[in-house]
């Protein structure tokens, strides 16, 4: 079954979907998959187990039209999604539940991460469209990041022909390494930050389905997307995408194209962006500061793991024959010390750190899990508080800071 | 050929003995010396080979034509970088180092023994008309040190002096170096002992 609808099959969706929208979400659809919306059974519980059963039973003979709504619905439908969804509908001066607010203004529990997708969907496409797109730039959980060896260089995407020549750059490189025809590039631009959005062919998949009771086998090329973001404030950017080979490839582009200098990141690419030495030299007594009347309110240090690996005098990197990855609900330094006391964790390795960060928003809480693999990597699922996270990580010198920001801070 | 001296090599197995785990020694490390002595160190069982390392819990590694590639299983990233040499390691044996200290210093009496993870007794050493008895002392440091002295002193009656042979050079704290002279204890670095008698560098004389 594919994916994007497996995710319907859910008694919860089945249970709680609102039916009107879900009926005209499916009504262009229902002679193509079989389903009589008009036969449904009059009980409400009947009529979501069937809803349930057309969603368990669904497969390839989905219309891909459907399977692509389906798919970019479920995408939407999480509370980051919503939170896209509003935020992007609120700048545009519009308000997607509107048509379905109570006049007395009384909370309406219908209106979950799901519903705002799927209304948006359906009554608000460009706002959707946003979204999705904006979306997209979360998806990566860690993305290549590099910084810019010189600060004298000036985004020319808004000169004649650079964009195109962009496009064109990146469409042959996944054409000659996917052999895939689509490639498609959006440009979004929000205040210092220039997104990109590529849309490309991936390698080439043969599946073997069940054709109507017959084997059959089905060869496709699934469209994924890569992304692109260039912080002009810092000269850094920041590339998601599947392959470490094809990220690579866009930052050199994104340099010779937008910037003027296809190895403007070399340089960093050998750098150190993230170290996890204040942990090494403070051991159990490290604690993360941030700003106490700040939005983040907690950071707990979930996880680490220590080797022997070191770099000797002549350069190599000798790897360590054991690891020892220990987990704790706070402070997992200070558990290393209970259950291995002679370790001595300035004398060892930490290989990654994994925290957790509490961060307020809407006078609730969220967790974001990070991990940060020095010497160049940190991941998070939510992208979507990525620059206070990283804010933080600098002040807690983890992420360090860039040369420039250094110079001008001693010249202060 | 010209190779580095014995020597240096010694004072490498013990400063990795004394960290806390015992470290390895990397294939590429042993490289400056003479491969004769190096096999002598395995065939004594105070250097054992280890396979080659697969993975190290976040890359596995192949080698391809003598390059090291080591590939992130959950991206699929690989990154080339060093050689085969890299994922070649050694296990020291501090169990063979005290048998080897032993035997080439003519210890006799008890030992080799651990009497803490810490502390091994190596044997009771007779010449030039004194008697003492041996141990040799992983990870002596100030915070450590009264610690040693009270487990060597419930394990070897206090009528026998005792040489503590540190792998580590530490200033002993005042209280610590105090009680030294009266519990008849005398602390000594490894490195200024060993490596002076040729064809036997592990042999000591406190």
């Amino acid at each position: 079954m594919p994916k994007r609808i497996r995710n319907f099959v859910d008694r919860a969706f089945s249970r709680t979907v609102d039916l009107e929208l879900l009926h005209r979400l499916l009504a262009p659809y229902l002679p193509h998959i079989d389903f009589d919306w008009d036969g449904l059974p009059e009980d409400d519980g009947e009529r979501r187990d069937a809803i349930f059963d057309l969603f368990a039973k669904a497969d390839m003979r989905f219309p891909a039209k459907l399977q692509f709504a389906l798919y970019n619905i479920s995408t939407l439908s999480t509370d980051v999604g919503a939170r896209i969804i509003q935020e992007i509908a609120s700048d545009a001066g519009t308000d997607v539940l509107a048509a379905f607010r109570a006049e007395d203004g009384a909370d309406d529990l219908r209106f979950t991460p799901r519903f705002i997708a799927l209304i948006t969907w359906l009554d608000h496409r460009p706002i959707f469209e946003r979204a999705i797109s904006a979306a997209a730039f979360l998806a990566h959980s860690t993305k290549l990041e590099r910084d810019a060896e010189r600060e004298d260089v000036e985004l020319r995407h808004h000169d004649a022909g650079v964009q195109d020549g962009f496009a064109e750059a990146a469409r042959l490189h996944f054409a000659s390494r996917y052999n895939g025809h689509y490639c498609e590039v959006r440009w979004f631009e929000e205040e210092d930050l220039l997104r990109v959005l590529i849309l490309h062919g991936s390698k080439a998949e043969t599946k073997n389905v069940d054709q109507e009771g017959t084997e059959d086998t089905l060869k496709f090329r699934e469209i994924v997307q890569s992304t692109i973001e260039y912080d002009q404030r810092r000269s850094a950017i920041a590339v998601g995408s599947k392959s470490a080979t094809d990220a690579k490839k866009l930052v050199k582009l994104f340099g010779d194209h937008i910037l003027g200098d296809g190895d403007l990141f070399e340089a960093s690419a050998k750098e150190e962006l993230y170290t996890l030495a204040p942990l090494q030299r403070r051991s159990a007594a490290f604690r993360f500061t941030f700003e106490s009347e700040g939005e983040i309110t907690h950071v707990a240090l979930r996880e680490v793991r220590v080797d022997e690996a070191q770099l000797t005098t002549t350069g190599r990197l000798r790897r360590s024959p054991w690891h020892l990855t220990l987990g704790d609900s706070e402070n997992a330094l200070r558990r290393l010390k209970d259950v291995a006391p002679e370790i001595d964790v300035a004398d060892v390795r930490i290989v990654h750190a994994k925290i957790d960060v509490t961060i307020e928003v809407d006078d609730s809480e969220i967790v974001v899990p990070v991990t940060i693999r020095p010497p160049r990597t940190v991941s998070m699922r939510d992208h979507s508080h990525e620059r206070l996270i990283l804010e933080m990580l600098e002040d807690n010198e983890i992420r360090k800071r860039r040369r420039t920001d250094q110079a001008a801070a001693a010249a202060e | 050929m010209k190779f580095a001296s014995a020597a240096g090599l010694i004072r490498l197995l013990l400063q990795q003995s004394d960290r806390h785990p015992i470290r390895s020694i990397g294939a590429a490390d042993l490289q400056p010396y003479d491969p004769r002595f190096v096999r002598t160190l395995r065939n004594s069982g105070i250097l054992t080979e280890r396979e080659d390392l697969r993975d190290d819990g976040a890359s596995v590694f192949q080698v391809v034509d003598d390059a090291l590639i080591a590939v992130d299983p959950e991206t699929g990233a690989c990154e080339s970088g060093g050689d085969a040499l890299d994922i070649q390691a050694f296990d020291i044996d501090i169990g063979a180092i005290c048998r080897a200290i032993r035997e080439q210093s003519g210890l006799e009496g008890p030992g080799p023994s651990a009497i803490t993870t810490r502390v091994w007794r190596l044997g009771r050493y007779v010449g030039h008309g004194r008697t003492a008895e041996i141990c040799l002392v992983r990870r002596l440091r100030e915070a450590t040190a009264q610690e040693v002295v009270d487990h060597v002193r419930g394990a070897i009656d206090t009528e026998t002096s005792v040489a503590l042979i540190s792998l580590a050079r530490i200033d002993m704290p005042t209280a610590v170096a105090r009680q030294l002279d009266a519990m008849r204890m005398t602390v000594v670095v490894a490195e200024d002992l060993m490596g002076q008698v040729p064809g036997s560098p592990f042999s000591v004389e406190p």
